[in-house]
């Protein structure tokens, strides 16, 4: 009981350990001369700095209902998202391969990131059992007309949507990426042992379950190739697209439509 | 003779708590099946004061059915207080004690069924198609029922009140996305859905046959439930075999006007 009850402080200064232990029962007791505390803490060190913990050596407490239900959200209107861009490109692709050959290359590398996007979403939805958006039918065909009507305005049109998209796309990314680095902090528990570590003992990278840490991932890795898909639109002429505020700032608003329905629906 | 009274509170009570039920129902179904924060999939937590209660409880419902009965024998039984019970009647989520009893009864089932499932030596594993999956997984939770079958009809009577629906349908619902989920279901858009209300109505019209079957074994049950899923099965082809005969179609209405328009 008593020995449960000594809590070992460690901070990491500079690179260097520093501890400090606290012992509740001892605090009526006399403070002992500085030299003596110091011997202690030395040794205290010493113990503390034996035990590391890797991530085999741990156990992760449960995830609280609301930790939950954002991870729920994320995967379905991540894969409802990857869904809306594969199909988009999907109709871009059908209508601008065979008028410009020289953007097929471009498209079908764009094409193919997406749909690698989509099918890992898709695993995490069946194994995280997630369930679909319900409105996953009316996304495929949205998604279709959109990327398709654009393409028939022009290859400009085209690109501009993919601009819009990709910086709907990009920044929702950002959003779900801050929630889940600040809010994911879950009780950690020795595995042998079952008592939880404390503050100091959780290093950087245990802090977070692999799990977590995937998606983080996957996550942030997807983001960058979406806002790479972004330069390469603007760098065909996305701009030069005749209407472009017009329809740049409507599909963006189709695409937070999108989001915000996809995310409950 | 205290009781009567305090009885009546308790229905008040349990009108403005229905609610409550209500709302906890909704937030409690299962969001998210974590790999590496296994405590967040528990279905009972075994620890709790209402899940101990209420799992010894369950060894009498063959005697008593599920009723109120039930939970004092356990708590005679396990020597407490009878001052206990307030843990079931006054329990937050305010289900009477009869629906908490088979709400517990519902979940410990399931739990069963998954730890067969996960059951590395289990029968489970030696099939390999989804649906055949399926059909074994109902089977083998309709054979959790055969202590109770008599006793069954009181239970279900407790689901079917208009207040405890959202809750009974829930667990319906979560029944039937484990068996698709250990099955293997993939489906990522509407397929998913019909699955899962498919695989709830099939279980739950199983249920009802077993309740009026007089077989050995409840061989003509285990019968109807192949029957349904063989069923379903024909009926998810047929709509994937529709929706590929939709899209050749439209690809080559799509290829026949532009080969119209280049003849001019």
């Amino acid at each position: 009981m008593i020995s449960r009850q000594i809590n070992i402080r460690q901070a990491s200064v500079c690179g260097r350990v520093v501890s400090s232990y606290i012992h509740p029962g001892r605090s009526i007791q006399p403070i002992r001369s500085l030299h003596e505390s110091k011997k202690n803490e030395e040794d205290i060190s010493r113990d503390a700095s034996a035990k590391k913990y890797y991530g085999e050596d741990v156990e992760y407490g449960a995830l609280s209902k609301a930790q939950k239900a954002f991870l729920d959200r994320v995967i379905r209107v991540d894969q409802a998202g990857e869904l809306g861009a594969n199909y988009i490109y999907m109709g871009q692709y059908a209508v601008l391969a065979s008028k410009y050959p020289h953007l097929r290359p471009v498209l079908k590398h764009m094409w193919e990131q997406e749909i690698h996007h989509h099918n890992t979403f898709n695993a995490l939805q069946t194994n995280r059992r997630v369930r679909p958006s319900l409105l996953t039918p009316l996304w495929k065909v949205g998604a279709v007309a959109i990327g398709a009507g654009t393409a028939l305005i022009s290859k400009e049109a085209a690109m501009a949507c993919t601009v819009a998209v990709e910086t709907v796309i990009g920044g929702h990314y950002n959003q779900q990426l801050r929630v889940l680095m600040n809010q994911y902090d879950v009780p950690i528990y020795d595995k042998k042992t079952g008592e939880k570590l404390s503050d100091d003992e959780i290093t950087s990278e245990i802090e977070h379950s692999p799990e977590l840490k995937e998606l983080k991932d996957q996550i942030s890795t997807f983001r960058d190739q979406e806002l790479e898909h972004l330069d390469t639109a603007l760098k065909h002429d996305a701009e030069k697209a005749v209407p472009y505020i017009l329809l740049t700032e409507g599909i963006k608003l189709i695409c937070r439509g999108a989001i915000w329905g996809a995310e409950r629906i | 003779m205290l009781k009567t009274p305090f009885r009546g509170f308790q229905a008040f009570r349990g009108g403005q708590l229905a609610l409550n039920g209500l709302k906890n129902g909704v937030i409690s179904t299962r969001l998210y099946h974590s790999r590496d924060h296994p405590s967040s999939n528990k279905i009972v937590d075994p620890k709790s004061v209402e899940s101990v209660l209420l799992t010894k409880a369950l060894e009498y419902i063959p005697q008593y059915g599920f009723s109120n009965a039930c939970i004092t024998q356990a708590i005679r039984e396990l020597d407490y207080p009878d001052s206990i019970h307030s843990a079931i009647s006054t329990n937050p989520s305010g289900n009477s004690p009869e629906f908490q009893l088979t709400l517990h009864w519902l979940k410990t089932q399931r739990q069963k069924l998954e730890q067969h499932i996960l059951d590395p030596n289990s029968e489970y594993h030696k099939i390999t198609d989804e649906y055949e999956r399926v059909s074994y997984a109902i089977k083998k939770r309709l054979e959790f029922n055969e202590p109770v079958v008599g006793r069954l009809v009181g239970g279900i009577s407790q689901l079917v009140v208009p207040y405890n629906i959202p809750q009974s349908l829930e667990e319906l619902h979560n029944l039937s996305d484990d068996i698709a989920f250990y099955a293997g279901d993939m489906s990522h858009d509407f397929a998913w859905y019909s699955k899962r209300v498919g695989f709830s109505s099939i279980y739950v019209s199983s249920e009802l046959y077993m309740l009026q079957d007089s077989s050995d074994g409840y061989r003509r049950t285990k019968n109807f439930v192949d029957e349904k899923v063989l069923g379903l099965k024909g009926l998810g082809s047929a709509y994937n075999d529709i929706e590929e005969w939709g899209i050749f179609n439209a690809i080559s209405l799509v290829n026949m006007i532009k080969s119209q328009l280049v003849r001019g």
